[in-house]
């Protein structure tokens, strides 16, 4: 089984990398283009792709990756169960706060409580941020685009005192409130 | 290039002119302008950094890290990571970024600029703020001002209102209607007077004595028993007053004929339908 590993490249000077995973392809590059866009102090790489394990032939020319975004679609539960085997994939580093799930749309009617309480809990399991977004407009893909490009700045390693560990665990998704709740039944 | 940053050094002062002129410090003069030297001594303590970083890369490349979802292992290496980051907290010493005054008086100096940056526009958005404070409280003001003017009228009102209620009471009303019947009464009774005046100077009995020749035929005995004009009306008054059943009154000799012919005539007496010897007050007052 192919790993993405964290530590196994060398970092670049002054330059993040991102890679945004998302099945199907559908926001994954305007929001590039916004991250692109966006206001920064480094250079940035986006790098999009639909699945993991990442292709092995373009190894040697893949920078370190710093943070991985996976876009969660939750109107789909194949998305999930995806995103979930993807996970299979990653180095245990990326566990420690260079990992990020992304829900598109949750205010929507349409959106399924059931799902989106499964994605949170996700979230939660592997103690990673999870942020809701609004791709479809500009402003959201702004305000997305800044928020990511905050936790790239952190587990890349430009902000001196702060490591992705210390902003992970401020960060991290909590669990849902039934679950703690079970939880605390189980303890009891 | 060059014309870029004019524009924005222009932008900047117009900023600082017109907003916050009086508030503002004098712009730091920027003195980039290291000595060689310290440049230098820098760019090997850079180096020096990029060399331990590449030491430790290639470490940290030879530890085989598992993949893993699996959530235990995960939480075992958290645990493992914060400690070591508390641990390198705690033991940490704090080090001076360079010995070169140079070097330390450029950075404090980048430093002052970025806060400056920060500062005026957290100072322009406050002033934002306040403007837009200032506008609301004015209006909640006015709209305050406008429910106590409310509250005083309605509160007025209410207090008339009471007091009315309060003055209210059976003697009063008594009191009231008394005093009203008092007023019809005299009313009725002025209105009684004037119209007895009227009569007698208007409809005197006939004087058989004034025309002896145009009466000859008269008999004596019937002038001698006819009642006047007012008696009539008052007879015809109380009855349909008194007896609104039977309002007809009987016409005998008493009653001068002139007289009831010109009741009749203007409408004021009615005949009755079968009997021509009972008349009836009109009823004016249904």
């Amino acid at each position: 089984m192919s790993v993405l590993n964290m530590f196994h490249k060398h970092p670049e000077l002054n330059t993040a990398s991102i890679l945004l995973v998302e099945t199907e392809r559908q926001h994954q590059d305007k929001l590039a283009e916004a991250i692109l866009a966006a206001q920064r102090s480094f250079n940035v790489n986006v790098h999009l792709a639909d699945s993991l394990p990442l292709p092995t032939r373009n190894e040697a020319n893949r920078p370190r990756i710093d943070l991985v975004v996976f876009i969660v679609n939750h109107f789909s539960s194949r998305s999930l169960e995806l995103t979930k085997s993807y996970l299979q994939h990653l180095d245990v580093m990326y566990f420690l706060g260079r990992l990020c799930f992304l829900v598109n749309d949750a205010r929507s009617a349409k959106s399924d409580p059931d799902k989106l309480h499964a994605v949170r809990e996700m979230a939660a399991k592997y103690s990673s941020p999870l942020l809701f977004t609004e791709l479809q407009t500009e402003q959201g893909l702004a305000t997305a685009a800044d928020r990511l490009l905050v936790f790239t700045k952190v587990s890349a390693g430009f902000v001196p005192g702060v490591s992705s560990l210390f902003l992970n665990t401020l960060t991290s998704c909590s669990h849902p409130m039934e679950s703690s709740s079970n939880t605390l039944v189980d303890t009891d | 290039m060059d014309t870029m940053e004019v524009l924005q050094q222009a932008k900047a002062l117009a900023n600082a002119m017109t907003v916050y002129q009086e508030t503002l410090p004098p712009d730091l003069t920027a003195e980039l302008e290291c000595p060689a030297s310290a440049k230098e001594e820098l760019f090997n303590e850079c180096e020096e950094k990029w060399k331990e970083i590449e030491e430790l890369q290639s470490k940290l490349a030879l530890i085989e890290t598992e993949a893993c979802a699996d959530p235990d292992l995960k939480t075992s290496y958290r645990h493992k990571g914060i400690m070591a980051e508390l641990h390198h907290l705690e033991e940490k010493d704090p080090d001076l970024i360079s010995e070169n005054s140079d070097v330390l008086a450029a950075f404090g100096m980048d430093e002052l600029q970025r806060v400056n940056r920060e500062l005026e526009m957290v100072l322009s958005s406050c002033q934002a703020q306040n403007e837009n404070l200032k506008k609301t409280l004015n209006r909640e003001q006015e709209w305050l001002q406008e429910q106590q003017e409310l509250g005083q009228v309605i509160a007025e009102r209410a207090a008339k209102v009471k007091s009315i209620l309060q003055d209210y009471s059976e003697a009063r009303a008594f009191q009231d209607m008394k005093v009203k019947i008092q007023q019809v009464k005299t009313y009725q009774e002025k209105l009684l007077d004037s119209m007895g005046t009227f009569l007698a100077q208007h409809f005197p009995l006939p004087q058989h004595q004034n025309h002896p020749s145009k009466n000859s035929k008269m008999s004596v005995d019937v002038h001698e028993n006819l009642i006047s004009l007012h008696e009539i009306l008052e007879t015809l008054m109380n009855k349909i007053l008194e007896m609104p059943h039977d309002p007809y009154i009987t016409i005998d000799d008493t009653f001068w004929p002139p007289y009831i012919e010109m009741l009749l005539r203007f409408g004021i007496a009615l005949r009755h339908p079968e009997n021509p010897n009972k008349i009836r007050m009109e009823a004016f007052h249904q």
